[in-house]
């Protein structure tokens, strides 16, 4: 059974997303793995800008705003683990899945919901997504979960 | 966080081992015990009159074990030096019954596969692991079939064939 040497965790500021690096932080360190966090641009919702269900201000599409969630998230991270940090623009779901197969990730660690607006659904639409697509192990952690 | 218990459900199928063995490798490292549990559907076996008047019990505790010792057999085995294993056989409707044991033997993760042995056959996350994901209160890993990991990848260049672009790139392949 192949070892894990790479975890990728998909952040974008949510509370789910922190628990689930909180999580990743603890398999790196048995795995002696690398982690890396990224941040992903929706691009897909640059049509919705201004529109209802869409985001409000064109600073939803900066960097900036994934910088500072992934430094915040690095800052947690506890000593001896090698984070990098990644920003991606594009469709959340699909783009994790590619990154995977490009990047030959082992192990994808992600909130089981993000900052989507329906809370109805016990799982978001990226996690599903990644949760069916990608072809390799994912463990979706939620908010309250301790770590 | 320290992980001491992982749960794994089984039911016979290849993504049960590959889940399984995923687990050992967690808990090998983590140093935690790794409960294997088979729950066996007694839907089935109740008639509607008995699931509504609940008059009859489903089943004994000793039909429970008797169907579970085959599917937990090849895991008992694998207790090897160092490792700890613990055998659980329950009955009920799998998803509920998974997700309480989840919650009653106090895990802190739960491993499984993304399908079983029964419903489609795809690539694609069954009903048991879909509810379990979404109710148990410690986080999930679900574990795909290397198998159909393949095959999912070999489908995905034969489509490809369909792009102009990639033509050349897949006459090489081809040519292998």
């Amino acid at each position: 059974m192949m070892h894990v040497e790479r975890i990728l965790v998909p952040a974008d500021g949510s509370a789910e997303s922190e628990a689930a690096f909180a999580w990743a932080c603890d398999l790196a360190r048995y795995y002696d793995a690398e982690i890396t966090l990224l941040y992903i641009v929706d691009t897909t919702k640059l049509g919705s800008l201004g529109l209802p269900g869409g985001p409000e201000k064109p600073e939803y599409f900066d960097h900036e705003q994934g910088k500072k969630i992934l430094q915040t998230l690095c800052e947690k991270a506890p000593e001896g683990i090698s984070v990098h940090t990644v920003t991606v623009y594009g469709d959340p779901g699909p783009d994790i899945v590619r990154l995977v197969d490009k990047h030959d990730i082992n192990l994808v660690v992600m909130g089981s919901r993000g900052m989507g607006r329906v809370a109805r659904w016990a799982l978001g639409s990226v996690s599903t997504y990644v949760l069916h697509r990608a072809s390799c192990p994912v463990l979706t952690v939620k908010a309250d979960a301790q770590a | 966080m320290a992980i001491q218990r992982i749960l794994v459900p089984v039911d016979g199928s290849v993504e049960a081992s590959a889940a399984f063995e995923k687990a050992m490798e967690i808990a090998r490292l983590a140093d935690a015990e790794v409960i294997v549990a088979y729950v066996m559907d007694i839907r089935k076996k109740m008639s509607t009159f008995e699931k509504l008047t609940g008059e009859k019990e489903a089943c004994t505790q000793d039909e429970v074990e008797e169907e579970a010792r085959p599917v937990l057999a090849p895991f008992r085995k694998k207790a090897g030096a160092g490792s700890r294993i613990r055998c659980v056989a329950a009955a009920g409707a799998p998803s509920l019954t998974i997700t309480a044991l989840a919650h009653k033997l106090d895990v802190q993760l739960v491993v499984m596969g993304n399908r079983g042995s029964g419903g489609m056959k795809r690539f694609m996350t069954g009903s048991v692991s879909q509810y379990v994901l979404e109710n148990a209160f410690c986080p999930v890993m679900i574990v795909k079939n290397p198998e159909a990991m393949k095959k999912k990848k070999e489908k995905e260049e034969w489509e490809e064939q369909f792009y102009p672009s990639r033509l050349a790139e897949r006459n090489g392949k081809k040519n292998q």
